[in-house]
């Protein structure tokens, strides 16, 4: 289970390095685009697109590592007071319905992304397929189901301990 | 059993989820989904559900939000509030309280640059506080008002949180953020009065620091305040003037932010990776949240419960001002328990509408409005977010001392609500300007 946490760990903060990227490339790729449409009047056809594409990489690919280090806000006013069993019972039921929800949103991202690719519906300006950014978003959506599933099956451990 | 009791029931459904600590963004979406799926069908959630993870997390609209959280996390990372606060510090260090009313101008200037609370609050607290400290300032009062100062950043533009309401209300980003300008100022003068009359009462609280030369001014003015008026002015005045989208403006805040701290040397690899990496975070706390309440949002909108809160508000026997003051004590009430962000989310589908369509106040007022109120979330116990980060940087200050301290500082932001009631324009008149 240590080693298992320890990959997990390696491989989302592996993503967050991409979105990291991705950010990174959002931001010249804008200003790029404002200097050739002030200089040289001649913008980068699509920018919106292509900054749309980075902008849903980014969040996909940094949610997973967000989860593992707890940054997804929750409020911890009512069961902190309780004892460590029942905590840890509340956390593997929380975390199971989280799981279970993830889980069918990933599906169903997948089967938008193929209905979308069965259309062969573009982006507008730049004529790129939309279905491989919702196969990426579901990508970032299973990586976040992994790390629920480690933490469920860590809090029922717990429960058992 | 009707669409509104359906509604009402998954509102309650939603605070219990969150009352067993569930993730604000997953209880909102699961929440959303459920109700959505009995209301409507199964399929029409789960399409739902794709729809608007897609559509919230690919939107050129939204994407200004990373950029506006990057720059917020490069100024931090870059020490530019560090050389803000020095020539604050400098000017006004020597006076009574002169420390605590410093740090309230070092982070107004430094809202300019940043558009989160936490980061001006965490960013003031690590160079303020040890001043104060050295100069046996009362830890309630310095820690407090460092606290509370991060509420500026929330005001005065960039802010993340006027940017949600704007997405919420389809109102324009730029005339949001410039109407944040005077409140965030006014709000400002108001901490200070409030430090002024603490220490004119109890002068221990607050001894004066050392008196600065002019030339020491002189070379402070050079540092944090000249960087931030260039960035401020790119960034915001090509906002303001319309020459940017603001995700354009925000992309070039964020370089700016950069290109200053790369030329002034002032920020390491490690500081820039950090950035970044605080960013992707932040950013996919914020989306998962919007995409969360967005579906939500959907089921609300099919249980019609904010309809039908608003035909009832409407049907009250009461003047407009005494509904607003009803909707502004439920803000001050759930400020206390639900984080900023999501209580914007949350709330304003509702609330909006009857303030707005039904009330008949200016769509932009009511946003400074809103922002104000949840933003004294942050600073009200338990789970005041700003009290916990400055809990973080002088663990030996119980949290119960930093709560006490904080009161002058909620007194001050009440003022300034009442002020806004009294005299919208002070909200209204610069994007009134601005739009001509």
């Amino acid at each position: 289970m240590q080693k298992f946490s320890e990959l997990l760990e390696k491989a989302t903060r592996f993503c967050d390095y991409l979105a990291g990227f991705c950010l990174t490339a959002t931001m010249l790729l804008i200003v790029i685009n404002i200097l050739l449409r002030v200089i040289w009047r001649s913008p980068i056809t699509g920018t919106i697109d292509y900054v749309n594409v980075l902008s849903a990489l980014t969040i996909a690919l940094a949610l997973a590592y967000c989860a593992v280090k707890n940054g997804h806000i929750m409020i911890d006013l009512v069961v902190e007071k309780w004892p460590a069993r029942a905590q840890a019972l509340v956390d593997s039921l929380i975390s199971l319905l989280s799981l279970i929800f993830w889980i069918v949103a990933t599906w169903y991202t997948v089967e938008y992304g193929i209905t979308m690719m069965n259309k062969g519906v573009l982006m507008s300006t730049a004529s790129i397929p939309v279905y491989p950014v919702l196969y990426l978003i579901a990508l970032g959506l299973s990586a976040l189901s992994v790390v629920l599933l480690h933490r469920t099956i860590q809090n029922i451990r717990k429960v058992f301990a | 059993m009707s669409p509104s009791t359906i509604g009402i029931i998954g509102i309650f459904i939603f605070l219990l989820l969150l009352a067993l600590r569930m993730p604000i963004s997953y209880a909102m979406a699961i929440v959303g989904f459920g109700g959505f799926a009995y209301l409507t069908s199964g399929p029409a959630a789960m399409d739902m559900v794709a729809k608007e993870l897609f559509s919230n997390f690919s939107s050129y609209s939204l994407s200004v939000i990373p950029m506006f959280v990057w720059m917020g996390f490069l100024a931090y990372y870059s020490g530019i509030g560090t050389r803000l606060y020095i020539f604050a510090y400098r000017c006004i260090g020597h006076w009574p309280g002169g420390l605590a009313i410093a740090t309230q101008t070092a982070c107004a200037i430094f809202g300019a640059i940043c558009g989160s609370n936490t980061a001006t609050a965490a960013t003031m607290g690590a160079i303020a506080l040890p001043e104060m400290k050295k100069y046996k300032y009362d830890d309630s009062l310095a820690t407090a008002s460092v606290a509370a100062g991060g509420v500026l950043g929330v005001l005065i533009p960039p802010s993340v949180i006027f940017i949600v309401y704007g997405m919420a209300t389809e109102q324009s980003i730029g005339k949001l953020f410039i109407a944040g300008i005077l409140p965030g100022i006014l709000l400002m003068l108001l901490y200070q009065l409030a430090i002024f009359i603490l220490t004119k009462r109890d002068p221990d609280l607050a001894p004066p620091g050392p008196r600065s030369t002019w030339k020491e001014r002189g070379q402070a003015l050079r540092g944090g305040l000249g960087e931030v008026l260039i960035v401020f002015a790119v960034s915001m005045g090509g906002l303001f003037a319309g020459w940017f989208t603001p995700t354009e403006a925000g992309a070039v805040g964020a370089f700016g932010v950069l290109a200053v701290a790369l030329i002034g040397r002032s920020i390491t690899w490690e500081g820039f990776k950090k950035s970044i990496f605080d960013t992707t975070r932040t950013t996919a706390m914020i989306m998962l949240m919007v995409a969360g309440a967005m579906m939500f949002g959907r089921f609300m909108a099919v249980s019609r419960v904010p309809f039908d809160v608003a035909t009832w508000t409407s049907s009250l026997a009461l003047p407009p001002w005494a509904i607003m003051g009803i909707i502004l004590a439920i803000y001050l009430v759930l400020g206390c328990f639900i984080d900023a962000l999501a209580m914007i989310l949350l709330t304003v589908p509702i609330f909006y509408p009857i303030a707005v369509d039904t009330l008949g106040y200016d769509p932009i007022w009511f946003g400074v409005i809103i922002v104000l109120c949840v933003a004294m979330g942050v600073i009200t116990p338990p789970v005041g977010m700003n009290v916990y980060i400055l809990k973080g940087i002088v663990p030996d200050v119980p949290l119960e001392v930093i709560f006490r301290g904080i009161w002058p500082f909620l007194g001050a932001i009440v003022v300034c609500l009442i002020i806004l009631m009294l005299f919208p324009q002070i909200a209204t008149i610069l994007p009134q300007v601005v739009s001509g």
